[in-house]
């Protein structure tokens, strides 16, 4: 994936992250952290796991990776790599 | 009269070993006591507890439940942990009926009859598999802990290759999701909660009705998708740990009065007396929250709006003001208003599964043994609220 398609796809994950923020003031920053600067629980975490593996056709979010994301950014480097492996 | 500090400590060791000499305490000095380290009262007496339980528009459940104390001036959440998702126990009525309705019908005497049969089987295995491990059986981890994990997979239609999963996700669910566990915790739950939504779509792994069916349902009363997903992990803390945990109360019990161990080897019969006694006994719910919606009196106390209540059960069934000789376990004992499934709207929806699986377990233990005695201590569980053991070695005579 060349840097303008991963800075693409960087923007629109973090529209995505804010889409679904539980905080409603919530400005996904790539150091943002999920639950402390945009509220995110457990519920939420899975609504957005779902809404990017339909955006991105991704496989299943596993729980390994999910408990290991802590910022916008780590999804976003998730997303990338993702899809830069196939 | 107001309580005294001191006279009921979360953290003392001795409370968790044993409470009920500082119920008694209490029921005596304070029976409604305020603890001002936790910001908190704790009313001990079976009428004042009962009347808190009935009275749901002054006492509210939407304080929500926590395994332990919270703090003096913090809320007690519930642990999902997530804000506006209300769940089944921390809510009041009139919507607490559109909750308690979508699964009432899963819970009636015909269909907790119709489960019959799959819960003896189920207690039959677990109790064969105590007797194969003879010599390192632990009552705890090869009875008590799994025979309500496979009873409520058999309620939820859980394909059995999924067994395992559902069996760790029941233990993940029982420690804290993500309200105490900051930012590393969120993910913890993902499969268990990618299953549950599955099921609720109707992505079915067998072709006969299951719980889902009804939780789904709930969805026509305004429960929204996240709700039926905390419903769903709330089902696995309501109906696994507490069980759990009343198996091994109830055999500790035994243990402490041989002779109605004897009388119920001899009388099997007599196996569902044991199992209320048992209930009123050494409950494993010790204790719940409730919150004052408005300024009230209890007994001799005045409370304050949105003051933080813990009402114990435990202590309610040991009250010698309304039971005769509540110290002994007494298998005559009409026992018919003991608080260990709560009281009122909130009366535990799965009485009569537990009552069953007890039962079955029991009935299974002494059909397969002369005698189960004690391998050395058990590990009592680390809480004030649920009372139980998380480990009791044992050895058996089989038959």
């Amino acid at each position: 994936m060349d840097t303008t398609a991963q800075a693409e796809v960087r923007a629109r994950v973090q529209e995505i992250v804010a889409s679904l923020a539980p905080a409603a003031d919530a400005t996904p920053t790539p150091d943002a952290a999920l639950v402390a600067d945009l509220g995110y629980h457990s519920l939420a975490l899975l609504e957005l796991a779902f809404a990017l593996e339909d955006e991105y056709g991704l496989p299943p979010l596993s729980e390994e990776v999910a408990q290991s994301i802590r910022t916008v950014a780590d999804i976003e480097d998730y997303v990338v790599s993702t899809l830069a492996a196939r | 009269m107001t309580g005294t500090v001191g006279v009921f400590n979360p953290s003392d060791p001795t409370l968790l070993a044993d409470p009920y000499p500082t119920y008694a305490r209490l029921r005596t000095d304070a029976p409604v006591a305020y603890l001002p380290e936790n910001d908190m009262w704790v009313v001990s007496r079976h009428a004042d507890v009962s009347r808190v339980l009935r009275e749901t528009a002054v006492f509210s459940s939407k304080a929500g439940m926590s395994p332990d104390l919270g703090r003096a001036g913090g809320g007690v959440d519930y642990r999902i942990g997530a804000p506006n998702v209300r769940v089944l126990i921390a809510t009041d009525p009139p919507e607490h009926q559109v909750f308690r309705a979508a699964v009432a019908g899963a819970f009636t005497p015909r269909a907790i009859g119709a489960l019959t049969d799959r819960v003896t089987e189920i207690a039959r295995t677990q109790v064969r598999r105590l007797l194969a491990h003879n010599g390192d059986a632990d009552f705890f981890s090869h009875v008590a802990e799994p025979v309500p994990v496979l009873v409520l997979a058999e309620l939820l239609g859980v394909p059995r290759d999924q067994l395992g999963r559902f069996r760790d996700w029941s233990n993940t669910i029982t420690a804290d999701l993500d309200q105490t566990a900051g930012d590393a915790g969120i993910g913890r739950g993902m499969d268990m909660f990618r299953f549950f939504t599955a099921q609720l779509r109707g992505r079915r792994h067998t072709g006969r009705p299951t719980l889902f069916d009804g939780i789904a349902r709930a969805r026509e009363g305004g429960v929204s998708d996240r709700e039926l997903l905390a419903f769903c992990a709330f089902l696995l803390v309501a109906g696994i740990e507490t069980t759990t945990n009343l198996m091994t109360n109830l055999l500790a019990a035994l243990w402490r009065f041989p002779h109605v161990e004897r009388a119920l080897r001899d009388d099997p019969a007599l196996v569902p007396a044991a199992v209320e006694e048992g209930l009123r006994y050494d409950t494993s719910v010790q204790a719940l929250w409730r919150g004052s919606t408005q300024p009230t009196r209890l007994g001799d106390v005045d409370l304050p709006a949105g003051a933080r209540i813990l009402v114990l059960f435990g202590s309610a069934n040991r009250d010698e003001r309304h039971f005769a000789e509540p110290d002994e376990f007494l298998l005559t004992r009409k026992t018919g208003d003991h608080l260990g499934f709560g009281h009122g709207p909130h009366f535990c929806l799965g009485a009569r599964l537990a009552r069953l699986e007890i039962s079955a377990v029991l009935t299974e233990l002494f059909a397969a043994t002369k005698a189960i005695e004690p391998r050395g201590p058990g590990e009592r569980t680390r809480s004030v609220l649920l009372r139980g053991f998380t480990s009791q070695p044992v050895s058996v005579q089989p038959t």
